[in-house]
């Protein structure tokens, strides 16, 4: 399981001679920097990483900010239609993302967010909404009544009992949340090798996939370009593994 | 006075009252569904319309109604099947291996050791990497002429496999690479799941003498089932939609032998050009997944009438 891992690191230290006329050391090597920041020269790695931050930190605050209120409104009221809007976001949890790439795509060439990153902010925080709501939902629904009647008793409105009281405690929850929705901009690549053609905007997913397809690709470079794009994502997750884990199963895992 | 009365009310009823005089989960959830419904109901809708089109990438609203042709087009062709069959092994072989592998790792981790917690960090990192910096790691690993898998097996003395552009060895290889992405999820949660079963209960019966196997099955896997039964339903679903692997490592190919229905719609739209023809695609793969998801939650329903009874 930590195997592909080390390979990534290994290969992205060996030169190029090394890969393709002796067998590749199983040990790291330290001494091929020259060639490796000579093959990254060109490759806009900053501007790729910076993309993907960008999309990233989007989909996440956006859909946070969304599903915390759906969340709160499908725990705690009772309303007309609220079976059926609890199960048209199960539906869009059920089907695939892909499904709607053509349509989406030409709803977002009428609006001009073809080749957006804003888009891909859009696009990723509508998939990411139904899991992060009922993520956030199972966490408020173990929370007891009595804690917002306290504080309701000055006739506080809804919105203020919701982050004075409610957000402290779901905290976990949203962390969970949120590293899912993180990861899911992040990494995504299918709508934005689609709907990114311009070079300045690829995020790093692209960029990786196009730097791979090009005729005597230096694999090094390939492999440096993963780590940093994988670096940020490992460390945060390791990070905050614990809380992913506890916030996940808040209200999934009771056995 | 009247404040002080309705605060002894409970709450879920002034809730429900607020509700009915008031606005206010309307105006929770205006936001997040105005949201949704521009970006999945439209789009869901237009994609019924595309598909009864001729609609090209050229001029996506342009296309001319042709109504069911696509459909006919394609039902009768030998391409559509092989796309499900594919999903289907995709989607079976992915959830089978993550949930083995997984549940066995979170066992494993589970037990007290030294570097107990620097096993859990290695097994879990895949989960982390992004799925094109993962899917590249391996179209390395599987150059045929230079990837270090070949080069064990050589030393094994067995003949190196061309596994990315050959059948069924490329099937064989996304799936190893979605499963190696996948285990990580399954083990933690599975890990949080096995923190959970009560000691005492494993220790009585340990102390009763139920061998170690036993203990397993009869007390802590149906503790752990219903999460195990949850991780499936994530898995296929995770399955369903992977798109980024596959796409990096084989195109859907070679000859379609990796070509699932996600990979099939973006290649008849982008590649090909069809739109209409990917929305067709499309729409039949919302028709199943419905159909599964209604299913599901038939069965769903079904459980929990007998457990209840």
């Amino acid at each position: 399981m930590g195997f592909p891992t080390y390979w990534m690191i290994n290969t992205a230290l060996s030169s190029r001679q090394q890969l393709f006329t002796e067998p590749q050391s199983l040990w790291l090597q330290f001494t091929n920097w020259s060639e490796l920041s000579r093959d990254l020269d060109g490759v806009p790695v900053v501007s790729m990483l910076t993309n993907s931050a960008f999309i990233a930190i989007g989909t996440t605050v956006l859909t946070i900010l969304l599903s915390v209120l759906c969340a709160y409104a499908l725990s705690r009221y009772k309303f007309h239609g609220r079976g059926a809007a609890a199960f048209l976001l199960f539906s869009t949890q059920m089907v695939p993302q892909g499904v709607f790439l053509i349509p989406i795509y030409t709803l977002f060439l009428g609006l001009g967010l073809v080749n957006n990153l804003w888009g891909l902010v859009l696009v990723n925080a509508a998939f990411s909404l139904p899991i992060s709501t009922f993520i956030i939902k199972a966490a408020i629904d173990g929370i007891p009544y009595e804690l917002e009647e306290a504080a309701r008793v000055d006739n506080s409105p809804p919105l203020s009992t919701l982050t004075v009281v409610i957000l402290p405690l779901i905290l976990p929850s949203i962390a969970a949340a949120a590293v899912l929705a993180f990861f899911a901009g992040w990494g995504e690549l299918m709508y934005a090798t689609t709907f990114i053609t311009d070079r300045a905007e690829w995020p790093a997913s692209v960029g990786l996939s196009v730097l791979v397809s090009q005729p005597g690709v230096s694999m090094p470079a390939v492999m440096a370009v993963s780590v940093m794009f994988a670096a940020p994502a490992v460390a945060f997750f390791l990070f905050v593994q614990r809380h992913i884990v506890s916030g996940l199963t808040a209200g999934a895992v009771k056995g | 006075m009247t404040a002080r009365a309705d605060a002894k009310e409970p709450l879920r009823l002034r809730l429900v009252r607020s509700a009915r005089n008031g606005m206010t989960p309307v105006m929770l959830l205006a936001g997040p569904f105005i949201f949704l419904g521009v970006m999945i109901i439209w789009p869901l809708i237009e994609q019924v319309w595309i598909s009864l089109t001729d609609a090209r990438l050229t001029n996506p609203s342009a296309g001319e109604f042709v109504g069911l042709q696509n459909y006919a087009t394609a039902l009768s062709g030998s391409a559509l099947p092989r796309v499900l069959l594919n999903t289907m092994v995709y989607t079976v072989g992915t959830t089978v291996i993550a949930l083995v592998i997984g549940v066995l790792a979170a066992v494993v981790v589970n037990m007290k050791f030294a570097g107990n917690s620097v096993v859990k960090a290695i097994l879990a990192t895949p989960w982390a990497i992004p799925s094109v910096a993962a899917a590249l790691i391996w179209l390395w690993m599987f150059s045929q002429s230079r990837g270090v898998i070949n080069r064990g097996l050589e030393a094994l003395g067995q003949d190196g496999i061309a596994w990315l552009t050959s059948e069924p060895w490329a099937m064989v290889a996304v799936i190893a690479v979605t499963a190696w992405q996948a285990v990580p999820f399954v083990m933690l949660v599975t890990l949080a799941a096995l923190k959970s079963v009560p000691q005492e209960t494993a220790e009585a019966s340990r102390i009763d003498g139920a061998p170690r196997l036993g203990t397993f099955q009869w007390v802590i896997w149906p503790h752990i089932l219903p999460t195990v039964r949850l991780l499936a339903i994530l898995q296929v679903i995770e399955a369903l939609r992977k798109w980024d692997i596959i796409a990096v490592l084989t195109q859907g190919g070679p000859v379609n032998s990796t070509n699932t229905l996600v990979i099939a719609i973006q290649r008849q739209a982008f590649e090909y050009q069809q739109l209409g023809m990917g929305a067709t695609y499309a729409i039949i793969g919302i028709t199943i997944a419905i159909v599964f998801t209604l299913a599901y939650l038939l069965l769903e329903r079904r459980e929990e009438k007998k457990n209840t009874r």
